[in-house]
């Protein structure tokens, strides 16, 4: 049996230009990093914990001076002040290991 | 003194066991029989005194009942006077199981103030553990 | 963390609470001693006022009970005296938390793991 070559396969039009599905959004390029963004996250997370630790602070004396009604408004307000400090703490230690991350590595 | 509210309330868990003795005591000798020549059993009181400042109660000494008690008249008691007398007790029943209650009362709202106590002077105990 | 008024008036506060645990355990060693007249703490409104003005710090004052008498000239009244016992205990807990919390914050703040 005669196995005639394989022609070339030409017959089969070329792959025709290609069209995005448009699922994907091209990646731009790194801008500039601003400032702002942990910054101003971090400063306002600070103000939050102030305002708590106030309130907190104002709760507390008013129960031991007996104007309180309910006492859980000032302990929930002072486990909240001392949670958001403990929070605001490991954002900072962990924001620290990240720069601490990035300057070490190499260019 | 450091933990000031227990030893306060020891003070008064021990005038309070003072008076319950007593009581018991009193109720123990109600028929007691006495010759006419000497004094009848007496009853015996617990005098109770404020310490000064802040340092509870403390029983300053006792009181003793009448000793004429009651002239009762029992020929067949082998102390029975050429009358036929003995001395009884001037003791009256109801009036002592009333005391005993309220001794009683007195010990254990005692001994509930040192459970109080304690439970403060732990709270002070845990201030910053943790 | 606490400011100073609130730290002076929890720790006035603690005072104060003390003292009337103190007076409460007196007045129930005393609640069948004949002619006593139970004592009473004070120091709330004196705190209040003194947290107003900005400073916090208050001394507890003690005074006498104006109930009327028993025969004995006794007036301890044993269910006042027990309830306010309760209640103190449980104030005294709460403030010795509150100011427990602030050196926990402390510590959160030093903690850099």
């Amino acid at each position: 049996m005669d196995i005639s070559s394989i022609s070339s396969v030409s017959s089969m039009g070329s792959v025709q230009g290609v069209t995005g599905t448009g699922y994907l959004k091209p990646a731009g390029g790194t801008s500039a990093t601003n400032d702002s963004g942990f910054a101003a996250e971090f400063s306002g997370a600070v103000d939050n914990l102030q305002q708590l630790q106030s309130t907190s602070n104002d709760l507390a004396i008013k129960a031991v001076t007996g104007d309180l009604q309910d006492i859980h408004a000032a302990t929930i307000a002072s486990t909240r002040a001392q949670v958001t400090m403990e929070l605001v703490a490991a954002v900072r230690n962990k924001g620290v290991e990240a720069f601490n991350d990035i300057m070490r590595m190499q260019a | 003194m450091t933990f000031d509210a227990i030893g306060i309330a020891a003070t008064g868990l021990t005038m309070h066991r003072k008076w319950l003795d007593a009581v018991s005591d009193n109720l123990a000798n109600i028929n007691t029989v006495k010759p006419t020549s000497g004094a009848a059993f007496q009853a015996r009181y617990v005098v109770a005194q404020e310490g000064q400042g802040n340092t509870g109660v403390y029983v300053q000494g006792a009181a003793y009942g009448s000793a004429e008690g009651r002239l009762t008249y029992k020929p067949d008691d082998p102390m029975a006077d050429a009358n036929g007398y003995v001395r009884l007790p001037d003791i009256d029943l109801a009036s002592q199981m009333g005391q005993l209650i309220m001794a009683q009362r007195g010990y254990q709202a005692n001994a509930a103030v040192v459970d109080r106590a304690k439970e403060s002077y732990q709270a002070a105990i845990q201030i910053g553990r943790s | 963390m606490l400011d100073s008024v609130t730290s002076a008036a929890l720790s006035s506060a603690l005072d104060g609470l003390a003292m009337r645990q103190r007076t409460i355990a007196n007045n129930i060693a005393n609640v069948n001693t004949p002619n006593y007249h139970a004592k009473r703490v004070l120091f709330e409104d004196a705190l209040a006022k003194s947290v107003q003005n900005g400073d916090g710090r208050v001394t507890a004052e003690v005074a006498r009970s104006l109930e009327p008498t028993e025969l004995n000239g006794n007036n301890v009244n044993l269910d006042t005296e027990t309830l306010s016992n309760v209640d103190t205990v449980l104030r005294y807990q709460f403030a010795s938390q509150a100011v427990g919390n602030e050196f926990s914050a402390v510590r959160a703040a030093i903690r850099t793991t």
